[in-house]
């Protein structure tokens, strides 16, 4: 008999193609393969989130790697399944907003948080399209943590007001204020650039 | 651009807002005096910058660095608790296969009728019947009519007891079936 993840003996499910529901319950029962997909599905979003929160890939891979731990040790408590996602966002933006607290202000932003270009079939876009990402990190470590993470939640990762309010501990009419915010200070800041 | 943050809103030395050159930004409709005001044409470059960088941003070509996936598998691996085990039935010595495990194919087994994904799989040793077992497994299913769902459920049972038989060696005398969530979408679509 192969592992829990069942590859040996019964070839690959298609885990790729199910739900989170569906994954948390497998894992939550011991299903590894259920598990890697749910890392697999979010390790990409978490670790943005992370690394625009603290500006720090070292910083970034620790929250990430440390999330999807806490993820598989409290899978029996993670009432309801489909809710894995945002129960991710909320870990990670704990994880970043602690030691955001523990750092001084405006920490040093490495290079891999700045130099985002990557291979692409119009270098000079490309190019403007980084420069534009490197001078909003910048931006975004100008403003508090707190209104950082509310404008990375909903303006890069989509979450509702309702949710971002259950992850950072506030109502959503105080979400909107700290948006409307940040959105002020990140034009006032970008309105200087290039 | 300077802000006055404690008026209403963000307020330009203008007395306009930057709440309201984001929603002219928004509408791409400019008041006369927005298109006259520097502080406004500041704002309004702020705000054009930020959107552009957003739409850079929303295409992060940030990637979590390639072992960090094997790394979090790694590290739950070696916290895996082995659950219960079943006996199999053996000529030369004792032998026993992780609950576990069997749940996987089991599970694996039901992936494979259209429409169904197997959620929790128990699996228990039948006390009275050496070499038997009872299966309780959760399904999720696409719901169709009223009509498709008893054949799938029919299918289901067939494959997770033949997959009991043929690959772990255990004859399954009873395969429990719940409906635990239904969905009309496609295979990854949301459930409903």
């Amino acid at each position: 008999m192969g592992q829990a993840g069942g590859r040996t003996l019964a070839g690959p499910a298609p885990t790729g193609v199910l739900d989170d529901a569906t994954l948390v319950v497998r894992a939550r029962e011991g299903d590894l393969a259920a598990f890697e997909a749910l890392v697999a599905r979010y390790q990409r979003r978490i670790y943005q989130l992370a690394l625009r929160m603290t500006a720090n890939s070292g910083d970034a891979e620790d929250i990430t790697q440390e999330v999807f731990l806490i993820a598989w040790r409290r899978l029996p408590e993670v009432e309801q399944a489909a809710a894995f996602s945002g129960w991710l966002y909320r870990t990670a933006t704990n994880r970043c907003l602690n030691l955001l607290r523990r750092r001084k202000p405006l920490g040093e932003l490495d290079e891999e948080s700045m130099a985002t270009s990557t291979p692409s079939a119009d270098p000079q876009r490309a190019a403007q399209a980084s420069a534009q990402v490197a001078a909003l990190t910048e931006a975004l470590q100008r403003i508090t943590p707190e209104q950082r993470a509310v404008w990375l939640l909903r303006e890069a990762h989509d979450r509702s007001y309702e949710e971002i309010a259950r992850i950072v501990g506030t109502s959503p009419q105080a979400v909107r204020g700290r948006l409307a915010r940040a959105r002020a200070q990140l034009a006032e800041l970008m309105s200087s650039w290039r | 651009m300077a802000l006055d943050s404690t008026v209403q809103g963000h307020g330009l030395p203008c007395g306009g807002s930057v709440e309201e050159v984001f929603a002219s930004a928004e509408t791409g409709r400019w008041t006369e005096h927005q298109l006259g005001c520097e502080h406004c044409a500041v704002a309004r470059r702020g705000v054009e910058m930020l959107n552009e960088a957003t739409l850079a941003l929303l295409d992060d070509p940030a990637e979590p660095p390639p072992g960090l996936l094997d790394r979090v598998m790694t590290a739950v691996r070696a916290e895996l608790r082995r659950g219960d085990t079943l006996d199999l039935p053996a000529l030369l010595g004792p032998a026993s296969v992780s609950s576990q495990a069997v749940a996987v194919v089991l599970r694996w087994a039901a992936d494979g009728v259209p429409g169904v994904r197997a959620r929790h799989c128990r699996v228990e040793a039948d006390p009275e019947n050496p070499g038997a077992v009872g299966i309780r497994m959760g399904l999720s299913v696409r719901y169709e009519s009223t009509a498709t769902v008893p054949p799938m459920l029919d299918e289901v049972r067939r494959r997770v007891a033949a997959a009991m038989a043929g690959q772990v060696g255990l004859v399954a005398t009873r395969v429990d079936l719940e409906m635990v969530d239904l969905w009309d979408a496609e295979p990854g679509g949301e459930s409903t």
